[in-house]
């Protein structure tokens, strides 16, 4: 059953951060199409933001860890 | 689990790892600040404010240089044009002295031969008299040498005198 | 540079080799063993007490502080585990060490990633030694620096500088934090590129290294915080009273959870790297068990080819961890270390007239 929860656990976090980060990415893109000037702070924003939702989806992949492990 | 080798699984904290950590990384962050960061810093920074002050200056001279370039053409433009001036003024007393001298020559040439002329109507009116002179005393003579004293000389001079009028007159 | 290119292949080529020889040999030591798995994924990520050099296993020596059976508490100090498990006063059951009477208070023993930890702070130091010595010389001063080392250290350092610690640290107060930043950036750059060694651990794929990191840069931010900082923490300006209340325990759990998850992240990449590599080209092991040596061969073209491409993708994420861990690190200490009363002025002023 820990097997299982820790499956589908990790499986719920790769989605959500796979959304999240595609949304940051998206919104990166296009705010560099638009402004190719900006691109570098552009960039450094997304950095930070993807590795803040990254952070939340590792919390969901250790957790899934310790399930699977315990 | 058997994966507690040293005494810690993959996700528990290992207390005595942890004391050997922070105490390795305490030391060495107080050596990096305190001895090896500062100097490489202090390096780097003096580097780059001397290349910002040397571009600085750079930029200092480059623009004396060009003001004194600017200068220079100013004043090579002013020594064109007083240079142009002075030629011109040359070109024009030049052309003012030629025309006078030919004016004058003209003057002169033409007063030559005025005189020439004046000269030479007056030595043909001479010649002229000089002639008639001649002319009348030769008849005079032929005549008396002809008539002989028969006519007063006076009487005879008058009509040769009226005859050779009327031959310079026709 | 087409050096360096070429030359990348033909690394990893070599890496690969001796990834899958140091797990060919714990095949075999597995097979001894209890474990049922061709390949020991997690033996290969956990820490371990002894350390791999150039194929030869370094036992590294056992030190306890322990309570023996009488309650006293006794430190004992031995050059391996084999020496502990032989002076007869420890025990191992399932790989964990015990005295035999009595109970571990704590575990001191130097362990593989506390030793590849030494190495990644080791090679900073040569390396800060080095680029010193080149700039006392004066080379890097007075003249352009010299060699790929140095250039490479110039790049790096002023990377930081520039890119992380200069904008999230208002003024010259960056300056007080760009040894620490610097410091965390190399050596975490360091520790996930010997990490990438196959026959070395990652110190950074270990929790307790990156908590310890992490527990840093919570340290170093509350001890920069200004009164401002503590003011957000314990009566939120701007707010109404009620919320002022509602908001510390909010702020209280963002002060730990930004570290937290500093380390959470470090760990949890570097670890997942690590798993996946092994993972993958343990595939060709399982196969050869389950189907046999023809399937294994077929196997390995794939593992092989994908294991390139993610140790291409590892080394980015080494770079990236590092630059991540030290952004977010200036990021928070910036955000302690702000000084601004003048926006306090504004939310208040906007609060007072909402009021009215």
């Amino acid at each position: 059953m820990g097997l299982l929860a820790a499956g589908i656990g990790a499986g719920i976090v790769a989605v959500g951060a796979g959304i999240g980060i595609g949304m940051i990415g998206k919104g990166a893109t296009e705010s560099i199409a638009r402004q190719p000037d900006a691109a570098n702070e552009i960039r450094g924003a997304m950095i930070l933001t993807a590795a803040f939702i990254e952070g939340v989806a590792l919390f969901g992949a250790i957790i899934c860890i310790i399930l699977a492990l315990g | 689990m058997l994966y507690l080798i040293a005494g810690g699984g993959l996700l528990s904290f290992n207390t005595g790892f942890a004391i050997w950590i922070a105490i390795s990384l305490i030391v060495f962050l107080l050596i990096m600040t305190k001895y090896a960061m500062p100097p490489i810093m202090a390096a780097l920074e003096g580097r780059e404010t001397r290349i910002r002050e040397s571009l600085e200056a750079a930029e200092v001279a480059l623009a004396k240089a060009e003001a004194i370039s600017k200068d220079n053409d100013k004043a090579l433009r002013e020594a064109e044009q007083t240079a142009h001036q002075i030629r011109k003024e040359a070109k024009e007393e030049a052309e003012r002295i030629r025309t006078e001298r030919i004016a004058k020559a003209k003057d002169e040439a033409e007063k030559i031969i005025e005189q020439a002329k004046f000269d030479i109507t007056q030595e043909k009116q001479s010649a002229l008299i000089a002639l008639r002179q001649e002319v009348a005393r030769l008849a005079i003579k032929s005549a008396s040498l002809i008539i002989d004293a028969e006519l007063d000389e006076e009487k005879n001079k008058k009509l040769v005198n009226n005859y050779i009028d009327d031959l310079s007159k026709n | 540079m087409i050096n360096y290119f070429t030359l990348l292949p033909s690394l990893i080529v070599v890496l690969l080799m001796s990834q899958t020889s140091v797990l060919a040999t714990k095949t075999v030591a597995d097979d001894l063993g209890e474990s049922e798995s061709p390949i020991d994924i997690m033996g290969t990520v956990a820490d371990h007490d002894y350390f791999t050099f150039f194929g030869t296993k370094l036992y590294l020596p056992r030190i306890f502080l322990w309570k023996d059976a009488n309650g006293k508490t006794q430190f004992s100090t031995y050059k391996s585990t084999k020496k502990a498990l032989a002076s007869g006063e420890f025990e191992q059951i399932d790989h964990v060490i015990k005295p035999v009477n009595g109970s571990i208070l704590v575990d001191f023993s130097l362990t593989s990633h506390l030793i590849y930890f030494w190495f990644g702070l080791g090679a900073l130091a040569l390396y800060i030694v080095f680029a010193g010595s080149r700039y006392k010389k004066g080379i890097g001063t007075s003249s352009a620096p010299k060699g790929a080392l140095q250039n490479l250290f110039e790049v790096f350092f002023e990377f930081v500088r520039d890119e992380i610690a200069k904008p999230n640290i208002e003024g010259e107060n960056y300056k007080k934090y760009l040894p620490y930043l610097f410091t965390m950036f190399m050596s975490i750059t360091f520790m996930n590129v010997f990490g990438l060694l196959p026959w070395a651990a990652t110190a950074t794929a270990d929790i307790t290294v990156t908590a310890i990191l992490a527990l840093f840069t919570f340290f170093i931010t509350q001890f920069s915080g200004t009164k401002d900082h503590w003011q957000h923490v314990f009566w939120y300006p701007g707010v109404p009273l009620g919320v002022k209340f509602l908001m510390i325990p909010v702020e209280l759990i963002g002060l730990f959870t930004k570290p937290f998850a500093l380390a959470i992240r470090l760990f949890a990449n570097m670890m997942s790297g690590k798993i996946m590599i092994i993972a993958i080209l343990g595939l060709i092991f399982i196969f050869n068990d389950m189907y046999g040596s023809v399937a294994a061969y077929s196997v390995s073209i794939l593992s092989v080819a994908m294991t390139s491409i993610l140790y291409v993708l590892k080394l980015l994420v080494a770079l990236l961890q590092a630059y991540i861990f030290t952004l977010l690190s200036a990021v928070f200490i910036g955000m302690a270390a702000e000084e601004h009363e003048h926006d306090h002025e504004h939310y208040d002023h906007i609060h007072a007239e909402q009021s009215v």
